[in-house]
């Protein structure tokens, strides 16, 4: 089994670019299950028609002693397995820490025992922003990151606080950095800024992904671009974006 | 709000469940907290703890650390402490505050093992389960990482699983029950974990067979089958019948490397009830049934282990669930003192002191359900 985790800024395109990664992963045969890790709980939206799966503490808030893994893991386009962590009451509670209480329910119902994904992909919010972000990349979870980033200033920031955050962990046997995902925004020097950073963090760019409105038009049509149009160079872009995450990754 | 507890105090919790399986040998336990869950560990969880050398101590969380992760000061305090104490292992455990703020006590051992080369085991112990799972996780924990694998197995030796004084106290329990045993011409090879160093578990491979004698130990018993192929049986020798019937089990696991795990103690209809930890309370019913031929309930608020477990064994979650079955009419109950408040009526109650339960409160009192006190006991209580 392959357990991958996708950071990077918030915006940048960490959803969309997962959601078509799971969607290529599962085009070439694998069994993919995609977990997203985050309060607004739209990761998967892509895989579902553009609807929003009921989430693993929505589970425990109305049923906490009765749970199974039918009430929180849907089958998507592709056959890929959709999980949402989900998040707390707006303006209350912990966001981080519902990550940890979710993924403590996935293990307690044996998750990935049951379903034997051949590729686990957690699609993380923004940044490591405290304990609870942190969980999908400790021992026992995702073994490789990748960061999607563009650019943008911001976005480079981001990127940098997240190899940082790995870099610190490196003696407790957590997730290693796999590399960078550029999701072009058509910044002046993109890719020259991009791999400045790879350079300075260590990682190389794995994969460059243009910028398309095709990509905006599969989200009006509720789906991916690997699902609704395969045969483009962006749908092919995508194809390859898997490759070379297969090629960076390693077997947990 | 079911599980709320009016009358009855908190039970031991997972933390005090790993102290109390870790205490004996030579490690350097730390409970990452602000005081008080150590304190409710050494002050109320612990007998052995006034007088000992034992290194348990408190990590002195603080709302900023808290609040800022200050993991580094943490590791460092730690890595300090093993400069001067020299332990053998570390063990690191978490209560409600690392709970809640999610902190990795698993990647922090790992950093220490890492940084200083000692066995260093991370509990994600929250203070809010039960002792028993906190045994369990200790004493696997421990066996993972410490039994060594390559020991020819001895004839007529047994390792016992799960004694603390969480379940035992320090008094006789223990020693009335490897007496037992021994007398009958076994060898103890290691006790997890009273009475033995690391070193005696080190060489535990050895062992024909495993004695479970607490539902803490069961999960231990099972990866030794897992890993060793050692048989393992389930009962205490709380007197001298059930040491003989005990016996029987342990030779036949070792002529024929099969686990013996006894049947179902309990039955349907129930005259007499026992509440308190599984293999005390089966071992309890078997004499009862065996000395009466009365039939018995066993109500755990405890682990319960479902292959010794009855139509009329039941897990008791909470102090209501405790009252509400107290409430049934049976001709004689068994437990601590402390449930015997719970009763409605009056009747027959034989009060079994459990530390787990009752704490410090009788954890001084001989056991009243060992040798020939409990013949004496069943004949004037049940029989009656």
């Amino acid at each position: 089994m392959r357990k991958i985790a996708v950071y990077g800024k918030g915006g940048i395109g960490k959803s969309t670019t997962t959601a078509n990664l799971s969607a290529a992963l599962s085009r070439m045969g694998y069994k993919v299950m995609q977990i997203g890790c985050d309060p607004k709980s739209d990761s998967t939206s892509g895989l579902n028609g553009g609807k929003e799966i009921p989430t693993v503490l929505d589970a425990i808030r109305e049923m906490p002693d009765r749970i199974s893994l039918e009430d929180i893991v849907f089958e998507g386009a592709g056959g890929v397995l959709c999980v949402e962590a989900g998040g707390p009451t707006p303006g209350i509670g912990c966001a981080g820490r519902g990550i940890i209480t979710a993924f403590e329910k996935l293990e307690e119902l044996n998750a990935y025992e049951v379903y034997r994904p051949d590729i686990v992909l957690y699609d993380v919010l923004g940044d490591v922003v405290c304990g609870g972000f942190a969980m999908p990349v400790r021992g026992g979870y995702a073994r490789d990151v990748f960061i999607v980033t563009s650019g943008e200033k911001m976005a480079l920031f981001a990127a940098r606080n997240i190899a940082t955050a790995l870099s610190n962990f490196k003696n407790r046997g957590y997730a290693r950095l796999a590399g960078l995902i550029l999701n072009s925004r058509n910044v002046r020097n993109e890719a020259d800024l991009v791999k400045a950073l790879a350079d300075e963090i260590g990682t190389s760019v794995v994969k460059v992904l243009s910028r398309s409105p095709m990509v905006q038009q599969a989200e009006d049509m509720n789906g991916t671009v690997v699902d609704l149009f395969p045969e483009s160079s962006m749908g092919e872009e995508y194809m390859d974006l898997a490759r070379k995450v297969l090629e960076g990754s390693s077997d947990v | 709000m079911y599980k709320l507890t009016v009358q009855l105090p908190p039970f031991s919790p997972d933390y005090s469940g790993v102290c109390s399986a870790l205490f004996e040998l030579g490690g350097l336990l730390l409970i990452h907290d602000a005081s008080g869950c150590t304190g409710n560990y050494t002050g109320y969880d612990e007998p052995r703890w006034y007088g000992s050398d034992s290194k348990v101590f408190c990590t002195a969380l603080r709302e900023i650390d808290a609040v800022l992760g200050n993991d580094d000061k943490l590791t460092e305090k730690i890595l300090e402490a093993m400069e001067a104490l020299s332990p053998r292992f570390v063990g690191l455990m978490g209560s409600p505050v690392p709970t809640v703020i999610g902190a990795d006590l698993q990647g922090i051992a790992t950093e220490i093992e890492s940084r200083s080369g000692i066995p260093a085991f991370g509990f994600s112990t929250t203070g809010l389960q039960l002792y028993d799972w906190g045994i369990s996780e200790a004493l696997l924990a421990l066996s993972r990482r410490f039994v060594r694998p390559d020991r020819a197995k001895t004839k007529g030796t047994i390792n016992l699983l799960g004694a603390t004084p969480l379940d035992f106290g320090t008094k006789n329990f223990l020693p009335h029950m490897k007496g037992e045993l021994e007398a009958r011409g076994l060898e103890v090879s290691a006790c997890f974990a009273m009475g033995s160093s690391l070193d005696d578990i080190a060489e535990s491979a050895s062992a024909s067979v495993n004695v479970v004698l607490s539902a803490g130990g069961y999960g231990l018993a099972r990866y030794l089958f897992s890993r060793f192929g050692t048989p393992f049986v389930v009962g205490q020798p709380l007197d001298g019948i059930l040491a003989d019937d005990l016996c029987l089990m342990i030779d036949r696991a070792e002529r024929t490397g099969e686990s013996q795990i006894p049947g179902p103690a309990s039955s349907e209809n129930g005259e007499v009830l026992l509440i308190g930890e599984h293999v005390t309370m089966h071992s309890l019913a078997r004499r009862i049934v065996m000395e009466s031929g009365k039939t018995v309930h066993i109500g755990c608020p405890f682990r319960r282990i479902g292959e010794i477990s009855g139509p009329g064994t039941f897990d008791l979650p909470s102090e209501q669930s405790i009252a509400e079955s107290l409430s049934r009419g049976y001709g004689s109950v068994f437990g601590d003192p402390l449930y015997r408040g719970l009763m409605k009526d009056g009747g027959n109650y034989v009060e079994i002191p459990h530390v787990a339960v009752s704490s410090k409160l009788y954890w001084n009192d001989p056991s009243p359900i060992l040798g020939d006190g409990l013949s004496h006991l069943l004949k004037g209580v049940v029989l009656s």
